[in-house]
Formats: C-alpha cells, structure tokens, sequence
C-alpha cells in the first residue's frame, strides 16, 4: 500500500460472534455491538406501514413478532437449512440481513477498507460457510470465516491443548483445540445449557410455590440476575404474582439446584474429549479449560467444575474468561488484527 | 503573561490539586460572568482511549494523554488558562478568550494531534482527540458546572460523529432552543387571546336576544353616527308630537317606538363595530400566528437538517491506518503465524470451491 493510499484509508477490523442467541461485533474503531439473533420481516403491507421498516432486529423484532414473518437464522448454532420443509431461502436472507446489521453496528467509515473474520459455530456445514461468506461479502471488503470456540481460545492467547466450554442459550458446546479447525471427534455439543437451566428451574419453583405465576422470560430475568452454583450466595428474593397480587419469593435454593444441575453433564463430556486425546498430554489439556458463553455468568461456575473435574477426573483447571459475552468477537477481532495483509489481499 | 495553572495528572501533588483547580475555574468563570468579558472552556477526549487501552494497556493510554497534555501546552503557549483532569479528559478554562481565538487553538490542537507519531508495539496508531467547546454568552445564567455539561455534550457530538473533530456547543443551539421555545410560548398564547376574542364575539352577538331592548351596548362606545342619529330621534319625537294622536298613552307607544327603534339601530351599529374590530385583530394575530408558525417550521427543518447531518455521519474511524499483522515482537510468532495460514488455507479453499460451482 503506498502512502498516497494511506492518507484517506484507515483499516477497520472486524471480529463477529454469530450466535444462536446473540450476534456480537468488536471492531478497531473501538466500538462493540451486540443483537439478538433475531430477524423479522412485515407481513404485509399494513404491519410494514405501521412499523415503518423492512427488517427488524433483535429485541425490536421480538417484541413486534405477531406481526412479522420471524426468522432465527442461526438457530441450532448453524443456518437453519437442513430440511426441505425449513424455509431455506428466508433463513438465509435473515442470516444475510443480520450480518449486514452486525457490520452496520459497527459504523464503518466508508474510506476506510474493512476486513472481518466471523466466528461461526464449529459445526457449521459447507454450505452454511459459504451462504455466511456471501452476506458478508456484500459490506465488506474482505472477509475469513474460523471457528468460534478458536477465536475464543485465540483471544486469550491460549493457542494449543485447550478445552473450550461454551455455555448457550440452546447448547453447550464443548471444543478440543489442538490447531485451528476442530474436526467433529473434537467437538460434544449438549443441550443442557441456558434455556434447560430456565425450564429446571421453573420447574423447581412450580412445586415450592404452586400459587405463584410466572413465564420463562420472569424466570429467565431471575436466572441472570442471580444465578449461582455456590452455598453462600445473594439471597434471589424475587416478585411474582400471586392472583395477580406482586408478591417476594425467596427462590435462592431452587435457583441454586438449576445451575448446578449443569455441571454433571459437562464434566462428563469434558471426561471424553480427554481420554481420547494423547495420553502424554490429556493432563495438560485437563489443566487448561476457558469456560466461555452467556451461560457461564453463572456465579461460582468455573470453581464448581473444577471441584467436579478433581472428583472425577482426578484433576482440572478452569478459566471463566473475562468478557463472556464478546470473548468470542474479541478473538476473532484478534484473528482479523493478525492476519497477513497479503492473505486478506488474496481473498479479496 | 502568567504560566498556565494546571494538575493534569491524577497521583502527583502539582502546585493545585485538582479538586483547588476546578475550585479556582469555577471562581475564573463567575468572574467572565459578572464583569462581562469573555470566556471559554475546552473539553478534550482522545478518541477511543479505552480501546487503546484494552489493546495496549495502561501505560499506553497515559502515555497518549500525556502527549495530547503536551500538545495543548505547546498550543496555548501565549495564553493563561487552567487545566485539570476530567473523567479522563482534559478539561480547561480559558478566560478573556473568545469564540475566534478558542477556536483557533482547536483547529491547532486538532492538526498537532493528528501529526502525532504514536507507535505502540512497534505499530503506528491514530492518535486523534475530539474537543467540545463550550462559549460564555453575554447574560448567559448557567452554573459553572453546567457550563462543563454543555462541553461534554459537545465532546460526545464529536466522538459520536467519528471523532477528530471540534464541536462549539455555544450558544448557538442553546439560542436556537430558546427561541423555539419562546416562538412556541407565544404562539400558545396568541392561539389562546384567538380564542377568548372569538368567544367574546359569539356571546356578543347572540346579547340583544337576552337583554331588554333598553339597555344600553354592553360593549363598544357609541358609534360614530351618533350625532346625526340624535338629531334625527329629536325630529321623529318632534313629529309624534306635532302630528301624532292627542291620546297620552298612544302617544306614550309612539315615542316608546321609537325610543326603541332608535336604541336597536344604536346597538347594531356598536356591535358591528365590534365585530369588525374583532375581526381585525384576529386577522392580526392569525397573520402573526402564520408568521411565527413559518419561523418555527424553519427553525424545525434546520435542526432536523443538522440532526440528520449527524445520522449521515461517516462512521468511527479505526484507531489503524495502515494493515497490521503480527508484530515481529509477537509471542510464539512462528506457531501463530502457522495457525493464521492455516485459518486462510481454509477460506481460500471455501472461496476456490464456491467459484467452481
Ligand atoms: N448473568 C447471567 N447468568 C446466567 N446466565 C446468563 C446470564 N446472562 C445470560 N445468561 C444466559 O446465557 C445464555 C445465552 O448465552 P450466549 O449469548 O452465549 O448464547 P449464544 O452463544 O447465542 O447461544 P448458542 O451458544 O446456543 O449459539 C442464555 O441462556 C442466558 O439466559
């Protein structure tokens, strides 16, 4: 690049987190965005005059969904797809439209070049890959794809022998990092993540206080407000009403019992990521666990799969990473920042 | 000429601790204040310094203020003014110095931090500042702090509308403000006097149904035909009494009659009058409502013009000018460097695939 071109280019980097959940963007100019996954069109010409938009996102989509023809992309981690009877194309156009959003959020300069690497889900399908590329490409001026427990792990600089938990809304993913693509014997995914811990828990609640009324999105609230796995923990006084009457509730025990309910499984798992690994190195990789995710905001969570990993692995080290809900933008913003120009140039 | 009084840094001991010196601007400025000369306050905000600050740590970050502190002292080098720390900006009070001359030390200071060779890690970074300034109006009421929100208001227009850039939150949309608000007050209340000056018209005009035929105009003096309309009710009685009957009481309905007739012409005539005169003022104040009503949708367009100036905004700049990769400093180098071919292999390989199909 010569200097003439540098005076009025600037390079802005791009690391998107595509989740099912949530899509999150950290770019070089600082800013960092996150939306639900979310996408909803108007059905028709009445809800579009009313909403005065074509696309909406996010909570604003949630909120008006009756009426709009409503898409989650991403859901199960990768573009809804895989039947006929999926509306494929509708799916792929949110999935578009919602990259497209994620890049807006980040306010680029329209002189500035700008290159993104996206975290996709580990088990992303070819197609899936290529249909993700094509949204990008349509705003940006280069753009990689890697996967997203790597950008993880990459962020933090914790490039080998790393076990990367990643606590959803819908699933857990954990990930063996041994170099930068994972293959499928690399990767458990379970379903015992955020929404399960929700469903347990209301649950708990039902049958503690029959009288009390409630949805999951109350439930949910409590939950991240307060969720922890340890004994001693703030007392998660809540209201819920009662014949339509607000009234508190103690709900720290139930709450607790959820949250825990989490750990068996993934400690299970982690169990056989390791003994399929290389015996010479399976104690290294117990000792470097990131514990990243929505879900791993779970107060007292790393300690607690720690202990579980010593109980029944005979030891375990586990890192909650700082920033839970950007750890996987952040990484790939890493990724973008570290690539080669003449890499970004060749993709072009 | 005085050296300037400034504790820029938040540890050391200066001459002034901070708290002394936002004390001594506080006293500079109700001094600009009561003897009318002028002054001005600039806001500075290095662009993005978290983000520097995440990517290269703290020292970085103080490293940074602390050259943009040098370049505002090298800016300033001929006026007096002070400076403090202020939620990790620069804040400083510059009194006798006006619009013009706050606004060429902006300028300056822009281009020098711009020139700025900042380099971390070996990489070059743009080390931009936003500067809100905010300009003492003559008369103008504000509290000294709220005179620093208007800087800050100023400084985040600027960050928020990309950064490198300097914002002169005067008076000037605080005049256009209240001028909004002082056109939309008097349009309320000649909205208002409309209406009560129609309301009174109405009820006029349906009076004569309830009064006696006898009572004099509510409203209004006699009208100007009063003279001649005397002279003529003086002929008519004359008449009655000359040609009328000789009976009293026929002669007493006659000039009631008349009296009658006469008092009925009187009132028409002052309430029409009246009425005209309503008319006219409502004319007025419908014309000044129109006028005003104009203005306002002027002044409305203008500030949604420069509302959606801010939308078009051009976006935040990246704090790089130029394409990085990794630092020849880096940890691990080689095995990231593997890790990132790797990572591309793969997409040119997606990219390879797409096309053939
Ligand atoms: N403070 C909190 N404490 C506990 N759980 C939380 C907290 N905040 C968010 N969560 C949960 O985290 C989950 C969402 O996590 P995240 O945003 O990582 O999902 P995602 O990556 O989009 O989903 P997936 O990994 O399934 O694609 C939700 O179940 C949410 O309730």
């Amino acid at each position: 690049m010569t200097d003439e071109e540098n005076k009025d280019h600037g390079v802005l980097y791009l690391g998107i987190d595509l989740g099912t959940s949530r899509t999150s963007v950290s770019a070089s100019n600082g800013v960092r965005e996150t939306v639900a996954s979310y996408v909803g069109y108007p059905k028709d010409v009445v809800a579009q005059k009313l909403l005065k938009r074509d696309v909406l996102f996010g909570a604003d989509a949630v909120k008006h969904r009756l009426s709009l023809n409503f898409y989650r992309p991403l859901q199960h981690g990768v573009l809804k797809a895989s039947s006929k009877e999926d509306d494929y194309e509708g799916n792929l156009r949110a999935a578009r439209d919602l990259i497209a959003e994620a890049i807006r959020m980040a306010q680029p300069r329209k002189d500035e070049l700008v290159y993104a690497v996206i975290g996709a889900p580990a088990q992303a399908q070819i197609n899936n890959k290529e249909a993700i590329i094509d949204a990008a490409r349509e705003t940006v001026d280069s753009v990689m794809l890697c996967s997203e427990p790597f950008a993880v792990a990459y962020g933090l600089d914790w490039l080998d022998d790393v076990l990367v938990i990643d606590i959803g809304a819908g699933t857990v993913d954990l990930c063996r990092m041994h170099g930068t693509m994972p293959e499928d014997t690399d990767q458990i995914t379970l379903t015992t993540a955020g929404d399960f811990v929700d469903e347990e828990f209301g649950k708990l609640v039902a049958a503690a206080h029959p009288e009390a009324q409630f949805t999951v999105q109350m439930i949910r609230g409590i939950k991240e407000r307060f969720a922890s796995v340890a004994d001693e923990m703030e007392r998660a006084v809540a209201e819920l009403p009662v014949k339509g009457k607000p009234t508190e509730f103690d709900l720290t025990d139930p709450l607790r019992e959820a949250c825990r309910k989490i750990v068996p499984p993934i400690v299970e798992g982690l169990g056989e990521l390791v003994s399929t690994f290389d015996p010479e190195f399976q104690s290294r990789l117990k000792n470097r666990v990131l514990l990243a995710g929505g879900g791993s905001m779970i107060k007292g969570l790393d300690n607690a799969i720690q202990q579980e990993m010593h109980r029944t692995l005979g030891e375990g080290k586990v890192v909650r990473i700082e920033e839970p809900i950007y750890g996987g933008a952040n990484g790939a913003l890493k990724i973008a920042h570290d690539m080669p120009e003449e890499y970004w140039e060749q993709l072009k | 000429m005085t050296t300037a009084t400034v504790n820029f840094s938040e540890t050391d001991d200066g001459l002034f601790t901070p708290e002394e010196i936002r004390q001594l601007m506080r006293l500079e400025y109700d001094r600009a204040r009561r003897y009318r000369y002028p002054a001005s306050l600039l806001l500075v905000a290095v662009d993005r310094l978290e983000s520097l600050q995440d990517l290269y740590g703290w020292e970085s970050k103080e490293e940074i203020l602390q050259a943009v502190i040098k370049a505002l002292r090298a800016t300033t080098r001929d006026s007096d003014f002070l400076g403090c720390m202020h939620d990790g900006r620069i804040l400083t009070v510059f009194p006798h110095t006006d619009e013009k001359a706050i606004t060429s030390i902006a300028t300056r200071l822009l281009g020098i931090c711009r020139a700025l060779d900042f380099r971390t890690d070996g990489r070059a970074l743009r080390a931009t500042v936003s500067i809100g300034a905010a300009i003492l109006v003559e008369d103008s009421e504000l509290e000294f702090e709220h005179f620093v929100e208007i800087a800050e208001e100023a400084v985040t227009f600027a960050l928020a509308s990309g950064g490198d850039r300097f914002v002169r939150r005067e008076a000037a949309d605080d005049v256009i403000d209240r001028l909004r608000d002082e056109i939309d007050a008097e349009a309320d209340r000649l909205v208002q006097d409309r209406i009560r000056i129609q309301e009174a018209a109405e009820r006029e005009t349906s009076a004569p149904e309830i009064a006696s035929p006898l009572t004099p105009p509510i409203l209004g003096t006699r009208p100007h035909s009063g003279d001649a309309a005397d002279s003529e009710l003086a002929k008519a009685i004359a008449a009655v009494f000359r040609d009328g009957s000789a009976d009293p009481f026929a002669l007493e309905a006659d000039i009631l009659a008349i009296a009658e007739e006469h008092v009925r012409r009187e009132r028409e005539a002052a309430v029409s009058a009246a009425l005209a005169e309503h008319g006219k003022q409502v004319d007025l104040l419908e014309r000044r409502v129109r006028k005003l009503k104009g203005l306002l949708d002027e002044t409305g367009a203008e500030l949604s013009r420069i509302a959606t100036l801010k939308g078009l905004d051009s976006g935040i700049a990246s704090i790089y000018r130029t394409v990085q990769g990794l630092s020849p400093d880096e940890d691990r180098l080689q095995e990231k460097r593997e890790m990132l071919t790797l990572i591309f292999e793969a997409n040119l390989d997606l990219q390879k695939k797409k096309r053939r199909s």
